[in-house]
Formats: C-alpha cells, structure tokens, sequence
C-alpha cells in the first residue's frame, strides 16, 4: 500500500550545463514534511499542497518534478522555493511526458523549505444531511456530513483535509486541462473557396459584446491560494476534517461538520401548476438562525435524507436537495408529494374582450380572459399552512378577492391557511392583455 | 431455498466486522450477529409507487471501545446512499452519524462506533432497495342494480432485487397486508383492502369524446368514510369491473384507471356500457355570424353557430336519466337549449336527460342545442 506520494516527487536532476549550478536531488520515497489536500466539491478538483525541504547551493539550482499515475493540470503546479530563493524558470522539457523543471535561484546554500502546490482530480466529496423530523413535525435534529471519497490510487494518511464548498470558478475540468496540450493548437485554416465570392454586404464589424470561444482561452489559474483564507461568509468557505487518519483509495468517508438538535421548520404546502403539475409538495423551511442551534457560517447545499415518521402516504423516508442557506436567511426543503393537502385546479371560462382594430380594420389587440377555480382541500388533523403559485407570463392583471402577493412581475401566490379538513376554493380571473392597442 | 440459506443470504445484515486493524493502533471489536441469532423484526413498506423500503432491526452487543457496524448484502441491489442506520432507544450515547463506504465493497456500509461499556443496543436500519416494486390494483364486483359492489384492492408486489426475500411483513401505511417470503423473480398479489359492500353511486353517462356513441355506466367513487372508504389514500392503479349475471356467473365488464384518490377526493370509474341504451349524435353544419371585416373586406374574427341533437333511446321498461357531457373550445355561449346545461369547465357542458320508459313516447328523448363559438381567427 502506497503512501500519500499523490504526486510523483521532487526529482533532482544534475545538469550537464557547468555554468548552470548545482546538482539538486530529492529522493522518490522520501516524503513531504506535511501535506495538504482541499477538495473542491462537486468540482472534479484538489489542490495539493507539499511542503518538502530543498538542498540547495546558493546560485542556480534545477529541480525536476514528474508525476505519473495521477491527473495533474501541468499548468497549475507552482513551487514557491522559500524567502531566500526564486524560481527564475520552469520547462516544460520536450520530448520528456509529466515532466516540470524548475530552475530555482537561491542566495545562500542550505535546505530550504519549499512549497510545491497543484491542481489534480481523484477526490471528491459532497453534502449530505440526515435529518429526522419530530413527531409534531414542528422540529428536526440535523446532522450534517461531508461524503469525501479518494478515487486517487493512492491512500490519504496523516494529511490535512479541507473542503471547500461553494462557488469557484473553474474554465475547464481540471481532467480535461491535465489530457491536452498545454497551449491548445490553432484551428486548421479553412479550405479555399472553390471560387472566388464578392461578399453582397461588406463585413460586419467585430461585436464587443460577443465573447470568445471558450477553446481559444489559454488556461486562467483558479483562485489565488492566498484567497483560501476568505473567512466564511464569502462566496466559498472551508471545512477541516478532522481525526482524518486514513481514507484509502476507493473509500468513502462520511464526516461530520454540524450536528443541531431540535432545529425548528415551518411546513409550507406549495402549490404551483406548471412546475408540479398542481400536486401539491410538502416543503419545510429551515432558517439558518444561531439562535435556533445552527452555526454562524452559511450552511451549504447539499443532498438530505429525512426521516419523518407517521407520514403514511409519503412513506417515513424522504429525500430532497437543500440549497445553501446564508446566516439569518431562509432556504426550503422540497420532500416531495403529499396528499395531506389536495388542489384541483380548473378553467372555468375562456374569452376574448377589448378588441382593438387598427386602422385598417384587422385585429390589433385584444384582452384574453381565464376565469380559475381552485378547490383546495385539507385531510391532516392540524391546521395547514398552503401557498399557490401562479405563473402569469405578458401583461397582466388579476381579478380576484382572494388575499394575494406579487412575487415578481410575472408570479403571485395565494397564501391560504386550512383548518383540519377544511374545503376551500378560490376564485380568480387573470386577464391577460395581448397584441398592441391605440386606444387604453 | 431452504430456509437457512434464505437467512445467511438475506438482504442487509447488520454485523461487526472482523477486527480490522485500519489504522495504526486502531482495534474494532468483533461481534458476529449472524451468529447470535438476535434477529429483529424485517418489514417492507410499500410506499409511493412504485417504491418500497425495507425497514430492519437488529440487537447488536457492542463492546467496550471502538466497534465497526457493518450493514451489508450480498446480491440485492440495496440503494447504497439511502441507507439509514439509527438506534432509537439508545439515546445519545451511540453516535451513528458518520457512514464508511469502504473501498471495493460496494454492498456495504460500515459505522465507526463506540461504546463506553459493554452494552446491547438495537440498531434499526432503513434503506430503499432496488427492484423490488409495487402498482395497485382494484377489483369492483358489481351487484345487480349496481348500486353498491364489492371493492377490493390489492397490491401486486414484484421482486427482482437480484435476492430472495424471507417471509416478512407487508406493510402499506401502518396496515400490514400480509407476510411470505417471495423469491427473486417471483410476484405475489396481496390485498390490503376490502369493502363487501361499497356505495358506488351509478351514473348512465353518454360522453362522445371519451366513449364513442356508447352510453356506459360510471361508478362515482368519493373517497371518505360516509362512502365506505376514507382511511387512506388509494393510489394510480388500474380498476377492474366485474358483473355477476342472474346465474351466478362472473364476467369482466370493463376496466379504467383511477387516478390518485386522496381522502375526501372523488373520482368517476367506468363499470360497463349500456349497450340496451342507444344514442345518436349529430352536428349540423356550422354558420359564420357576426363577421367582422378589415378595410379590404378580409374576414378577421368571426362568430360560427352549430346545432348539435343527441337522440337517446331507452328500451327499458322504467325512465332513465342519461347525463350526457359535452365539450367545446375557445370562447363560447349556448343558445337555445331544450335542456338546461351546466358548464364544469372552459371546454365542459353537461346535461341531465330524462329518458321515459319504452311505450311512452316511445322510450326516445332529444337534447338540441345551439353552441356559438366566438371570436374565431380565419
């Protein structure tokens, strides 16, 4: 069983040159005085962190990096040589695959603490919540884990685990930037015509709103290491693991990073024609509150397994997607199906009014009249807190006198609260005007 | 299979890993389940449709220090990621929250564990297992008149786990259906719901658009306790109509699907056609009114006016009530109508026609109307 190598090694290379310096070598084995490795979730990408220990003469020194076995982004791998030393180039020798050589200035001789760092592919991770709803379904105690898995062929073992979860931007997968060539070759030129054409209308002039291809952008070095200290609440924030003593390749390891008990959560049943079909979906809402048990920092997004007994018709084990949830804010689990609350919702009348002619006599506008009739119904014991959405595209105006909110310019809902085995139906008629008028 | 073999290969076994030395100076207790016979109770909860879980409990004895739990299953094809392993009577004293999905097992799930003392714990593992799947279905045996029938439903339960099951409960809600084992491969039928006597609330409906020029008899279905129902939601299934002639025989009269019925909903069900009943429908051709022109005296949005008849005859010796639906798009408005009609809907209209007894009048009655269909585009 290999250590965590993950990465080739520090190889040292004696140069012929003479005028060039010293010989540098780091044996294979010989391993990295710490290790760290961030995985960037959901994100195909690691950056690895070394610190190993270079000997070097003061003046020239060239150090080799290979790598083999692992997916490495050749254009990521930086090594910061120490205070007292710079790399004043790094090669890409030809003819030689995986190879990176650096050629490091120092001012003095001595073993000098270096930092090699890279982007590579193998770990992952992501959230997952296992949450257990209360038995009045006011509450849940909420456990929240990092799924980490090494896909690498080589085992973690004593290294320091960070994950890092949120918003990165990466241009390109860093599998795909470690299997090609590190400048992209050029397109191949297009054949020429067959005759030769005048082109009717001349060229059009360059668009500075259109971007480039994506293809024709050299690789972008992704976020500055120094950004990882971004205290939370920034765009991404980062997760120690910790008691990490071993996750062997091809393991998968759950780690907890929250635990709150008794975490309070509302019980919305929404109701949204077009995105549910009408059926109405049982949603709690959570509040990411410190008052409420939860932490200071945002509460990433992640998979959730909720157990929540006496719900017979949807089962006791439901699952959905929770989306990151800032300090002090909302988000809403979406659990799916639920038949405690039943919406039929019906067109009752269509027609056309306000026709507009232009001066031609031929219809310039008119206004287009729905008439709705929604029958909601409750079978839980308890009161049900239920909102309907409806999504009304164009201009518009509704009719109705039923309590209502706009939410923007294009949605409203309807919040209805239904005593225990309450019938309720409203009524409205949206009228939606189209075409173009003259007058009004 | 025998039984023994059913047991040693059954779906999630819940037992303690040998000791394993995965980290240096790490040692995890071994305890062998399978061996100490301790099997809790295994249920199957049939939930949504198709859906079904598996509901598992164990007695564990954890040892002093570190123990690895270890659910595992040999061919079944159980959903790695739902698998949830608590111990609901232990308290806060056993912490089961951080899951193992060990290198090159991919039908296990392993739990570091540990416990203060020696100690028995009761482990309950709930996970959703593939293949193994469920679809309703409903049995309606009319009785003569219609007027009430025998409901029976059940529930067609399919295993292609990859595994045989050993004989365990059926659950659908909190109501157990029933309990046998059921081979890899195997479907077994289990009714989980039975009413001798359910109202089903006839109707003689003539509905052109979804039966032809037939009239049928529908059965109206409401889904509460005053009905003989209302304890649980019946789900999507197919619903099979029997007759029971004069002589005793059974005979298929139609089937239909009933959609998702949550209590307090209503459905309509097809029972059987009226074939003694007959209905003709006709549409006279339609006429352009209101036409309204443009500057060139193009047509741009005109009125049309139609005649529908629907002649229903009743052999019977007794009137019928025929509700006869109809539908029409766009915007429009009735005219003169021999019945009075209700609109339940944009493109619905419904009538209720009496027909009279054969001998009076011949056992015929007519519904005509005039629909206009306004504001049409050329």
């Amino acid at each position: 069983m290999r250590r965590l190598a993950l990465v080739a090694a520090l190889v040292g290379l004696g140069l012929a040159v003479s005028d060039v310096a010293a010989q540098v070598s780091v044996g294979v084995s010989e391993e990295p005085a710490e290790t760290e490795v961030v995985v960037y979730a959901g994100r195909n990408a690691t950056l690895v962190r070394q610190q190993r220990e270079l000997p070097l003469v003061a003046g020239d020194n060239t150090v080799e990096f290979r790598w083999r076995d692992v997916t490495i982004d050749p254009a990521s791998i930086a090594l910061d040589p120490g205070p007292d030393a710079e790399v004043v180039s790094s090669v890409f020798p030809a003819g030689l695959d995986r190879v990176l050589r650096f050629t490091v200035r120092s001012s003095r001789a001595g073993v000098m603490p270096a930092r090699l760092s890279y982007l590579a592919t193998g770990f992952d991770a992501r959230v997952v919540y296992r949450a257990q709803l209360a038995a009045d379904g006011a509450s849940i105690d909420l456990v929240g884990l990092i799924e980490l898995r090494n896909s690498t062929p080589d085992d973690i073992e004593r290294a320091r685990l960070r994950v890092v979860i949120g918003d990165v931007r990466f241009v390109e997968d860093v599998g795909v930037a470690a299997s090609r060539k590190l400048i992209p070759d050029p397109p191949p030129p297009a054949p020429p015509p067959a005759e030769p054409v005048t082109p009717a209308v001349p060229p059009k002039p360059p668009n500075p709103w259109e971007l480039p291809a994506l293809g024709g952008i050299p690789p972008i070095p992704v976020a500055a290491p120094q950004a990882l200290n971004t205290p939370a609440g920034g765009q991404y924030w980062i997760y120690t693991v910790r008691d990490v003593q071993r996750l062997v390749t091809g393991e998968a390891r759950e780690f907890e990073f929250l635990r709150a008990t008794a975490v309070p959560v509302r019980v919305v049943y929404r109701i949204n024609q077009w995105a549910y079909n009408g059926q109405p979906r049982r949603v709690l809402v959570v509040r990411n509150d410190p008052a409420l048990g939860l932490g200071l920092a945002p509460l990433p997004g992640g998979h959730v397994w909720l157990l929540a007994p006496g719900d017979a018709t949807a089962g006791p084990l439901l699952e959905g997607d929770l989306a990151q949830i800032a300090p002090g804010q909302e988000a809403e689990l979406d659990t799916g199906p639920s038949r405690l609350v039943t919406a039929r919702r019906t067109l009752m009348n269509y027609s056309l009014a306000s026709l507009q002619y232009d001066p031609t006599g031929a219809i310039s506008g008119y206004d287009r009249q729905e008439e709705y009739r929604l029958e909601l119904r409750s079978v839980s014991g308890s009161p049900v807190a239920v909102e309907v959405f409806e999504d009304i595209p164009g201009v518009w105006t509704l009719r109705t006198a039923e309590a209502f909110s706009k939410v923007n310019d294009s949605t409203v809902v309807f919040p209805v609260t239904l005593a225990p085995g309450e019938l309720r139906t409203l009524s409205f008629t949206i009228v939606r005007r189209e075409g173009t008028r003259v007058r009004g | 299979m025998n039984g023994a073999a059913r047991d040693v290969r059954w779906v999630a076994r819940v037992v303690a890993a040998a000791v394993v030395a995965l980290a240096a100076g790490t040692v995890y207790a071994s305890v062998s389940l399978t061996s100490q016979a301790q099997r809790g109770p295994i249920r199957l909860l049939l939930t949504a449709p198709p859906r079904a879980l598996v509901i598992e409990q164990r007695t564990v004895q954890l040892a002093p220090g570190p123990n690895r739990l270890t659910v595992q299953w040999d061919r079944a094809r159980v959903d790695r990621a739902s698998v949830f392993l608590r111990a609901p009577e232990a308290g806060d004293g056993i912490d089961l929250s951080g899951a193992i999905f060990p290198r090159g097992m991919d039908n296990a799930v392993c739990w570091d564990v540990v416990a203060t003392r020696a100690q028995p714990v009761t482990l309950e593992a709930l996970y959703r297992l593939d293949g193994l799947t469920w679809a309703p279905e409903y049995r309606i045996e009319m009785t003569a008149g219609a007027e009430q029938g025998a409901f029976r439903a059940t529930a067609l339960l399919a295993n292609n786990t990859g595994d045989d099951l050993p004989s365990a409960p059926y659950f659908v809600g909190d109501q157990c259906i029933g309990e046998q084992p059921l081979a890899n491969g195997e479907t077994v039928r289990l009714g989980f719901f039975e009413r001798p006597a359910l109202a089903l609330a006839p109707q003689t409906v003539f509905d052109a658009s979804r039966y032809g020029n037939a009239v049928v008899l529908r059965a109206r279905l409401t889904n509460t306790a005053e009905s003989g129902l209302g304890c649980a939601a019946l789900h999507r299934g197919r619903v099979r109509t029997y007759l029971r002639t004069e002589e005793g025989a059974l005979a298929l009269s139609g089937e239909d699907e009933l959609p998702d019925l949550p209590i307090g909903c209503t459905a309509d069900v097809f029972l059987c056609y009226q074939d003694d009943l007959r209905a003709t429908r006709s549409e006279l051709p339609s006429t352009d009114v209101n036409v309204r022109r443009d500057s060139r005296g193009r047509t741009v949005v005109y009125d049309s006016d139609q005649n529908r008849r629907i002649e229903l005859e009743n052999p019977r010796p007794h009137p019928v009530a025929i509700r006869v639906i109809e539908h029409a798009d766009g915007q429009w408005q009735i005219g003169r109508s021999t019945h009075a009609y209700t609109r339940t809907d944009a493109t619905t209209l419904e009538f209720t026609v009496d027909v009279p007894a054969a001998g009076e009048t011949n056992g015929k009655a007519v519904l005509e109307y005039r629909l206009r269909r306004q504001n049409l585009a050329p």
